[in-house]
């Protein structure tokens, strides 16, 4: 239905010159089977808790989100006229799956839920995330997570 | 997205993700990726339906039981935009409020006439994307007919404390869309995520003021309201 070439031709035409990065190396790290794996959340969807700080427009940085935050605090602040959000208002888990996690855990096909999720906010380019986003993999590996879903928006 | 797979797996972190554009995730070469044929702004699909979300999740995580990679695969399960999702109906044949009167005396018409539907909306679902720019929604269609008609951004439409006029008009332009959205979404019928934008734009008071705004906009006096106007409004309404 929206694969690339499905979206107007003006938006389109912006995509696909978005420059991306590549790499020299392909790291690629194995682990214990999905059923004892912790799952943490990493979205670039610009996600974060009401009245935490918004993201500003070429912000590169990352927000937290507790696990145990309610649907109704999560917030988006990527603002863009190019992605649907009527989905994210009407689903919070169709862009941050919080709740199918937790019933994959309790139905035994995921090991566990981290307790912390984060946010980054897709409008900055991966390589000024990348600070960020190596030192929360520090968090992360003291956090015990195994698994990271990283999801787009 | 891809970028951070790369940075998380080159410090210890094992990673899969989802990819919404298939050739960006093919010349990053993240670890472990599941293409998915959805609208950009639905990683998951379908709203309001956890076995479709479920089935999307299980392929995505699945990939950890890959031996080797980069690895990226298609999910061949397409999201049925068409489909009735509680919560996500609006009508078809929504009748647009349009009157005689002034831009502003429109849009602050169509606000009051879909306050109730916003309300019920948020009784019924307990969330709202509205709220980003801190202030109310009668103050925000003000603040964009100020703006469409050159007047000056002062007293109530100017920002609040620690808020710079581009971030009043990121977050006044996206809370306008989610209050007319999230109104009409709490209504009877049903309509597309797709007839939703172009209804949006097309046939409301509140995307005729965007429009209006984002065209007076571009050629304000400040240059970040010059920067910023054009996240407002998508291209193919223009």
């Amino acid at each position: 239905m929206a694969r690339l070439e499905d979206v107007p031709a003006a938006e389109q035409a912006a995509i696909a010159a978005l420059e991306c990065p590549t790499f020299d190396t392909s790291p690629f790290v194995s682990g214990p089977p999905l059923t004892q794996r912790r799952v943490a959340l990493v979205s670039t969807a610009g996600l974060h808790r009401r009245g935490d700080r918004a993201f500003s427009g070429d912000a590169s940085d990352y927000r937290v989100i507790p696990g145990d935050t309610s649907a109704a605090d999560v917030v988006m602040s990527h603002v863009s006229p190019n992605f649907d959000r009527t989905g994210f208002q009407a689903d919070l888990n169709v862009v941050f799956p919080i709740d199918r996690l937790h019933e994959l855990a309790t139905a035994g096909e995921i090991g566990s839920v981290a307790d912390f999720h984060y946010s980054f906010m897709g409008a900055a380019s991966p390589e000024a995330m990348e600070p960020a986003a190596r030192a929360l993999a520090q968090h992360l590996l003291a956090d015990e997570v195994d698994a990271v879903l990283l999801v787009p928006i | 997205m891809g970028g951070l797979g790369h940075y998380f797996e080159d410090e210890g972190v094992p990673t899969t993700q989802i990819s919404l554009v298939r050739v960006h995730t093919e010349i990053i070469r993240p670890p472990r990726a599941l293409w998915v044929p959805f609208i950009l702004g639905r990683p998951l699909g379908q709203p309001g339906d956890p076995e479709f979300q479920l089935r999307v999740l299980r392929r995505v995580l699945g990939l950890f039981d890959e031996p080797e990679g980069p690895v990226l695969v298609d999910h061949d399960e397409d999201a049925d935009d068409e489909v009735r999702v509680d919560g996500l109906a609006c009508p078809i044949s929504y009748a647009p409020l349009e009157g005689d009167g002034s831009l502003g005396d429109r849009l602050g018409a169509e606000i009051a006439g879909l306050q109730t539907w916003y309300d019920l909306g948020l009784e019924r679902t307990g969330r709202t994307a509205f709220g980003m720019a801190g202030i109310d929604i009668e103050v925000i269609g003000r603040f964009f007919v100020a703006l469409a008609e050159g007047e000056p951004l002062v007293g109530e439409l100017a920002p609040v404390d620690g808020q710079s006029i581009g971030d009043r008009l990121r977050f006044a332009a996206e809370d306008l869309r989610a209050f007319v959205t999230e109104a009409a979404a709490a209504q009877p019928g049903q309509m597309s995520a797709f007839a939703t934008k172009a209804w949006f734009w097309e046939q409301t008071a509140a995307g005729e003021a965007l429009l209006a705004a984002y065209a007076a906009g571009r050629a304000h006096d400040d240059e970040m309201v010059q920067l910023v106007i054009p996240v407002i409004v998508p291209k193919e309404f223009r």
